[in-house]
């Protein structure tokens, strides 16, 4: 028998090669710094392109400010990025879809929370730190190309952007228990964080209470939003996200896996 | 562009392009490395990495990642396992009568008017398991007979409509391996099954996860991602993932379909050697496998146990057990003895060496023709038994039903 130490498992460690044996943790990071790196560039140079796309047309455009490169960086990896984020974290999530590898999770773990409970805070780890490696790479190329931008701002913004996460994986694992594969959990992850909230966020009245609205909060904060304006947001995210894992292990136990 | 603006440019450019380097050159280090490149020839791949850039080099890493995670991995130098001695090309007599425990009679498994009724005439219905304490009990039954129905209410996956079950064991030491077993492609093997230990048994050492792994075959390839394993190992692996917390209950749902004969053997012998240790429960439509290891068995047809009992009274019950004796020595004295036997029903010599015998009872078979033998002084080379196997048990107890439900009242 091979004598050389091997490192003991458990559902910790398991998450932790999923995400490093697999490419979804690294594609999660790629997608968010490519768009740190290149955002702030393009906000800094996108008049300079426009002219050279265009003959004979003046282009006429505000000189670009420091905060433009945050509000394009927010603009443009929000939707990408949580397009992403979706499909990482279906795959552990929806372990049900496969009966062969649903049969041994649920006869080992003693319930479906010590199997969703991992998945999520791996899951939200992974986002995090994708999203936080991306925004350094955003205020490093803005710093750089447009100037300094106020960090405390900064940091609070990234903050809220990550309680918006957390309810993002908290989405997919309650809608793991809704579809019969990892397919239609990502269809309805996708249709309910990218489309119905965004909708209801048209509704002037409960917009500011949506987690969606966390969203653009990085580049609202250095825009003019105050930091309390978005508290009732954060404060449904948190308790959505409580709630929907609460929803997702209950689910969970109480229906069969695929056939 | 102003001086000032390129000044500016470069070192905000500089992460960017350092960042597309380094994912550049791990690429094209990667692809010199490996023997094979995914999908495409090794050097198609070079282009696409250096001019598309970086898309080329994210599509590779994406597509080579995925297929390090299911090509199987050679592991030179090792030996696969030993292949066992004889392969069950033909099914053997049924067990010799359970040891102590087995006979004790206490019922591990247990199931009353068990109902599961997917409609159209499809599920399980009213069915009564009685399973013994340290018996290996087979299931059998066609295709969609309810096997997987049954097993998969045992272990919680699925729920009865009514009736109930019960299990003599803690939920810890009632193992399942489902037929077609899933285990996420880039764990190793070896992992798999310490996962498994962390949940049933999380005391125990790493020896006993190797132990395991030697126990189905696997030892070898402990460190070989499993997504590379054929469909054989995966279903080994699959039992030594369901052995490791020493179960008392084992429900195995056709535990060597996918295994070749020398496949078969092995794992037949490991189960058969578990009896009267554990409780196996075995779903299998290759009936030479149940009547090899299983001294129970319950018949499943529609939904319904058409007969639950030992094996060998259910070969006994349906069959005309019939043998051919081959001797060294003159085969008349024999013949005319056996024939003065009461329970034979029939005794003729085939031809100089060979006599074939009916008899009314596998049991009285089996026990009357030494004695005939002994009493003759014949020597003995073979005795075979002709037809006595669970399979044309099975098609004669079927054969009863479907003559039974035609048959006007």
């Amino acid at each position: 028998m091979p004598a050389a130490p091997r490192e003991r498992m458990n559902p910790w460690r398991l998450e932790w090669l999923r995400m490093t044996r697999s490419p979804r943790g690294f594609v999660l990071a790629l997608v968010y710094l490519f768009f740190g790196f290149t955002a702030p560039l393009l906000a800094r140079y996108l008049t300079q392109l426009a002219k050279l796309g265009s003959s004979g047309v003046q282009i006429v455009a505000p000189p670009p400010k420091a905060v433009d490169g945050i509000v394009n960086f927010v603009s443009q990896s929000s939707q990408t990025g949580l397009l992403v984020l979706v499909v990482v974290v279906a795959g552990g999530l929806s372990y049900d879809a496969r009966r062969g590898l649903a049969t041994f999770y649920r006869t080992w773990a003693p319930g479906p929370f010590a199997l969703i409970w991992p998945r999520f805070v791996a899951g939200t780890a992974v986002a995090a730190v994708a999203y936080l490696a991306g925004t350094a790479a955003a205020w490093l190329e803005t710093r750089l190309v447009l100037g300094p931008l106020p960090a405390g701002r900064m940091l609070v913004g990234a903050g809220y952007e990550l309680v918006f996460l957390a309810f993002a994986v908290a989405v997919v694992a309650a809608t793991a228990t809704v579809g019969r594969s990892t397919l239609a959990t990502i269809g309805t992850a996708v249709v309910v964080l990218l489309v119905v909230l965004p909708l209801a966020g048209a509704v002037h009245v409960v917009v500011r209470w949506l987690p969606t609205n966390l969203v653009r909060s990085p580049a609202g904060l250095l825009t003019g939003a105050t930091v309390t304006g978005y508290l009732p947001a954060v404060a449904v995210s948190l308790a959505a996200t409580a709630g929907l894992l609460v929803l997702a292990t209950v689910r969970a136990r109480n229906r069969e896996p695929a056939s | 562009m102003a001086r000032t603006d390129v000044g500016r440019l470069l070192p905000a450019l500089l992460p960017l392009a350092l960042l597309t380097l380094a994912l550049v050159g791990y690429c094209l280090v990667d692809l010199v490395r490996r023997p094979r490149a995914p999908y495409l020839p090794k050097w198609a791949w070079v282009p696409l990495i250096l001019v598309v850039t970086p898309w080329g080099a994210v599509v590779y890493l994406v597509l080579s990642r995925t297929q390090r995670a299911t090509t199987p991995a050679p592991a030179p130098g090792r030996p696969a396992p030993a292949a066992p001695s004889s392969a069950p090309t033909s099914p053997a007599p049924a067990p010799a009568p359970a040891p102590v425990a087995a006979r004790s009679g206490a019922v591990v498994v247990r199931t009353d008017g068990l109902t599961r009724d997917y409609g159209g005439g499809a599920g399980l219905f009213d069915i009564d398991l009685r399973v013994p304490h340290g018996c290996v009990y087979g299931l059998v039954g066609p295709n969609g007979a309810g096997k997987t129905t049954l097993l998969s209410i045992l272990t919680g996956l699925r729920r009865a409509d009514r009736g109930t079950v019960h299990i003599g064991a803690s939920r810890n030491r009632i193992a399942v391996c489902p037929d077609v077993p899933g285990f996420e492609p880039w764990l190793t093997a070896f992992e798999v099954v310490d996962l498994a230990r962390h949940y049933v048994a999380p005391d125990l050492a790493a020896d006993a996860v190797l132990r395991t792994l030697y126990t189905v075959g696997l030892d070898e390839q402990a460190d070989r991602r499993v997504g590379g394993f054929s469909r054989g190992m995966t279903q080994r692996l699959g039992l030594a993932a369901a052995l490791i917390g020493d179960p008392r209950v084992l429900l195995l749902d056709e535990p060597t379909s996918a295994l070749d004969p020398a496949g078969r053997a092995e794992i037949l012998d490991l189960v058969a050697a578990m009896r009267g240790r554990r409780t196996v429960v075995f779903s299998s439509h290759i009936l030479a496998d149940v009547q090899r290891v299983a001294d129970q068995v319950g018949v499943l047809r529609a939904g319904r146990l058409s007969y639950q009992g030992a094996t060998g009274a259910l070969i006994d019950e349906y069959l005309d057990p019939r043998w051919v004796l081959r001797l060294n020595s003159p085969v008349a004295d024999v013949v005319r003895a056996l024939r003065a036997q009461p329970w034979t029903r029939r005794a003729e010599a085939l031809d100089g060496q060979r006599i074939r015998v009916d008899a009314d009872t596998v049991a009285h078979g089996e026990q009357g023709i030494p004695e005939v033998l002994a009493a003759c002084h014949a020597r003995l080379i073979s005795c075979e038994p002709l037809a006595a196997d669970l399979e044309a048990a099975f098609l004669a107890l079927t054969a009863t039903e479907v003559r039974h439900a035609g048959s006007p009242a």
